[in-house]
């Protein structure tokens, strides 16, 4: 009877082990997934309350106002043709049709789903209901900028945050959408191509960027690496069928880190990864959010890839500079340098700066939190100082702006596909290294050429628009 | 000490609340869309159901578990709310049901608390569960890729339900007196016969609850974990035996693992469960105001994603909450019995009803594959209602047995103390 009693309280114990495991993952499962739950375009609710609600209008950061519902409850985008493309992929569509953009991916503000009891209760006896308004924090004027400046012809992304609050500034993804007309869309051979967001749903080779990754790891891995002496001839050959080869194969002679850094020497860094090895590569890089899930609150950031098995030594020396199975995507990217900016922590991008309830009651939901701590202070110092250099004197000296402090590196990502060799894709990311203007930035132009002319251009005079016009929030 | 226990527990304004609830609920039915007077009516007779029945059982039976009665009461009214908001017609139904089955749930806990002849009707259980099953496999209906139903024309039974109460009565009796290997051949023989029966009938989530209540009762009354963790391992093996043979159970595991590959074929029912669910957040959308009926099967697998998109995740965890008191309560009550049997008893209810609350709750939330299970007191269904009745009954007979015993052990007590020794 004794030995039962222990039994029976062993079977208590097991059950509520059972049922808080339980409780504990259908609260955590739908805090982290709800709202992608709700937002999927199999919820045939939001259909339905798109009949019965009027849709809130979506604001950018300085009051514009970018989407309204017109009296019979249709949504109405910018009048202006180039403003409402240049907004395609952030706003998205009331179809779906762009999966990821703010019509869907807020529709639970936008539809009052998330109505507080006030705003109900003042509806009770309204004949439709009305949704709340969403502020973003976009600047559409910046955004319809970068879109003037892409280079024409050239498809690609731009990614702008403030890397200390998280605000997303700009999102612009090339080519772009018409919502008002998605006819023009149904022949388009390749269609999703259109609705993807390419700034935070593309998924490219990141090239000579990726070696912020590879000096971290070097930086926090090899003590005095600073301090050593390096030789590039130019090339190297890793295995016997794997050449190292620099971006014109001349040599950069002997060269610090830093100047193989500014330089963006092939060579060295492919050396690093070797030495630093697969392991250590691997763990920097997912500090930093490669292979994570993002499951940030405000918007669907896909995440970057790092290969989960490198075959030999040649892919391990090609992974260090940013070739080899490497994916990431523009809007990380521009996280990652805005880490580098942040002193090593990584905020949680955001895209909402407040819910305006219909009751008339302004929620502010710009809370700034920590998404990752990726690299220590010390090294996020240093990989910034060198940053600063790059742009002073090295590869990516057309980003630089006037009278400001820009920290930055250049990628210049081989693209190999079935139909043969295309132009690489060129790359920037970096930030403004200033306490008022902390602004990061990525930009990726498709088969642009060198990162260093592009894309550093282009970064260049989009960053000087944001450091000139960006107006803080709650002005 | 005795007398702490002995005294009866304040549940007053629990019994308050929950009136108010179920009241305010059947209201607010009644005005939905024009006016209804038949919510009106259950405003009144459900809470009143609950009421008389903690007064009335709680008068005749002082020794009767209060809280346990007041939960699963509650958990019944819940149902009937969200029944009656997806479909009027079947929540008076279940109206019927919970008549039925409380008092199926009193007369099975007059049997446990005063019947002594339990031996003699051992075999005739037996018997009868191995029929029903057997009959269900010869003339039963299909229904989503399991053959458990009889239809009996008025209506239809699912046999497996009672099995579940047979089994925790047999394993409790033989258990209780028989130990030896030789001596556990009969009940063992009819617990391999009933899991079997119901393998055949693909039933699987029943199989499982089963299987596991009769490892449970096994390993307490016999502290033989390494019999019991064998058990464990035949039925991991058993699980992957079933995986291959059965298509639907394939299915089943695929779609627990990506429900999105096929999101408006396979996947369609767990998804629209998750969007449910996700569609209430944290306060739910109110009664009436969201779309439950969206998701298949909300009225039973599914109506606990029901009860969260319109009265919200709290109230959600709060039923689970609720469950898990009621079972905790059970198995104190195992703990202080005096009789093996009655310990066996409520564990054996105890467990069975955790089981299946766990594989419900954990499989619309996809946290674990989907197996078609009832939730116990919440969904519709006459089976199932009259069977989670029987094993409330259980708990509540063994309440009271514990109770007189411990009520005649402190008034001996008292006595000797009064007494003075001369």
């Amino acid at each position: 009877m004794k030995q039962m009693k222990k039994n029976a309280r062993a079977v208590l114990c097991a059950l509520l082990a059972l049922f808080t495991v339980l409780s504990g993952y259908f609260f955590y499962a739908v805090y982290a997934n709800g709202n992608r739950w709700f937002t999927t375009p199999y919820n045939t609710r939001l259909r339905a309350a798109r009949g019965s609600v009027i849709a809130g209008d979506i604001l950018d950061r300085n009051g514009t106002v970018l989407v309204t519902s017109s009296a019979d409850g249709s949504r109405e985008y910018p009048t202006d043709r180039d403003t409402r493309k240049a907004l395609s992929h952030v706003l998205g569509d009331v179809e779906g049709n762009v999966p990821t953009g703010a019509e869907t991916f807020l529709a639970a503000d936008l539809l009052g789903f998330n109505a507080s009891l006030a705003d109900r209760a003042t509806q009770i006896f309204a004949e439709k209901r009305r949704g709340s308004d969403v502020q973003l924090t976009i600047d559409a004027d910046l955004q319809t900028y970068i879109a003037e400046q892409f280079p024409e012809d050239y498809n690609g992304a731009v990614a702008l945050l403030n890397y200390k609050t998280g605000e997303v500034l700009a999102l612009y993804s090339k080519p772009e959408y018409d919502a008002k007309h998605p006819e023009d869309y149904e022949d388009a051979e390749d269609q999703t191509g259109v609705l993807l967001n390419r700034a935070t749903q593309g998924r490219y080779a990141p090239g000579s960027v990726f070696k912020i990754v590879t000096l971290a790891c070097a930086l926090e891995n090899l003590p005095g690496v600073q301090d050593r002496v390096f030789t590039c001839e130019g090339t190297y050959a890793v295995t016997e069928e794997m050449d190292l080869i620099d971006t014109d194969g001349e040599g950069h002679g002997t060269l610090t880190l830093e100047e193989a850094f500014t330089k963006s020497c092939n060579i060295v860094f492919g050396q690093l990864a070797l030495e630093l090895g697969e392991e250590k590569l691997r763990a920097t890089a997912e500090r930093m959010g490669f292979n994570g899930n993002f499951l940030f609150e405000d918007l669907i950031v896909y995440e970057s890839i790092f290969p989960k098995a490198i075959e030999d030594e040649g892919e391990l020396a090609w992974t260090g500079v940013g070739q080899g199975n490497l994916m990431a995507v523009p809007m990380h990217l521009a996280m990652i340098a805005g880490a580098v900016g942040n002193g090593g922590t990584m905020v949680e991008p955001q895209l909402v700066l407040s819910v305006r309830g219909a009751a008339g009651g302004v929620h502010s939901r710009l809370s700034t939190r920590t998404a990752l701590q990726c690299m220590s202070a010390s090294t996020a110092g240093i990989i910034e100082s060198y940053m600063i250099e790059t742009v002073e004197s090295g590869t990516a000296t057309r980003a630089a702006v006037d009278g400001h402090t820009i920290a930055g590196k250049t990628g210049t990502a081989q693209v190999n596909s079935s139909g043969g060799r295309y132009s690489p894709h060129s790359w920037y990311v970096g930030c403004c290294a200033e306490e008022e203007t902390p602004y990061a930035i990525a930009v990726v132009v498709e088969n642009g050429g060198s990162g260093g002319s592009a894309a550093a251009r282009l970064a260049g005079r989009v960053m000087e628009r944001a450091i000139e016009t960006v107006q803080p929030a709650g002005r | 000490m005795r007398s702490k226990e002995l005294k009866r527990p304040e549940t007053d304004w629990v019994l308050l609340a929950m009136t108010l609830f179920e009241a305010t609920a059947f209201i607010l039915l009644a005005f939905r869309d024009g006016f209804d007077f038949v919510p009106l009516i259950l405003a009144v007779s459900v809470p009143l159901l609950l009421v008389a029945q903690v007064l009335l059982l709680g008068r005749a039976y002082p020794h009767m578990d209060s809280y346990i009665l007041i939960i699963v009461n509650f958990l019944c009214g819940v149902g009937l709310i969200m029944l009656y908001r997806l479909d009027a017609g079947r929540a008076l139904r279940q109206l019927l049901f919970y008549g039925v089955g409380v008092m199926a749930m009193m007369g099975m806990t007059f049997l446990v608390a005063r019947y002594r002849g339990w031996r003699k009707l051992r075999l005739l259980i037996m018997l009868a569960s191995v029929a029903m099953l057997g009959l269900t496999l010869l003339i039963g209906e299909e229904n989503g890729g399991a053959k458990n139903w009889i239809d009996l024309g008025f209506l239809s039974i699912q046999p497996s339900e009672f099995v579940k109460v047979a089994l925790v009565l047999c394993l409790a009796m033989d258990l209780s007196e028989r130990r030896t290997v030789r001596q556990l051949v009969p009940v063992g023989l009819f617990a391999v016969a009933c899991v079997g029966l119901i393998v055949l009938q693909k039933d699987l989530g029943a199989v499982l609850i089963c299987f596991l209540t009769c490892l449970t009762v096994y390993y307490v009354a016999t502290s033989n974990w390494m019999l019991a963790l064998a058990g464990l391992v035949c039925a991991a093996a058993g699980s992957t035996v079933l995986y291959h043979l059965f298509d639907h159970v394939r299915t089943r595991v695929a779609i627990w693992q990506n429900p999105w590959d096929s999101p408006q074929g396979s996947g369609y029912q767990i998804i629209q469960s998750l969007i449910s669910i996700a569609s209430g957040g944290l306060t739910g959308m109110g009664l009436g105001l969201g779309s439950p009926d969206i998701v298949p099967v909300a009225e039973s697998d599914f109506i606990f994603s029901a009860i969260c998109e319109e009265f919200g995740i709290l109230v959600g965890l709060i039923l689970i909450l609720l469950y898990v008191i009621l079972f905790a309560r059970g198995l104190l009550l195992a703990m202080r019995a005096r009789s093996s049997f009655h310990a066996l008893l409520a564990v054996g209810a105890v467990t069975s009803l955790a089981l299946q609350t766990f594989m419900i709750v954990g499989g619309v939330i996809k946290m674990i594959p989907l197996t078609g299970v009832t939730l116990p007191f919440v969904s519709y269904g006459g089976s199932s209602m009259l069977s989670s009745m029987l094993m409330l009954g259980i708990l509540q007979g063994v309440s009271i047995s514990v109770g007189e015993q411990d009520e005649s052990q402190w008034r001996m007590a008292r006595r000797r103390e009064e007494v003075p020794e001369l």
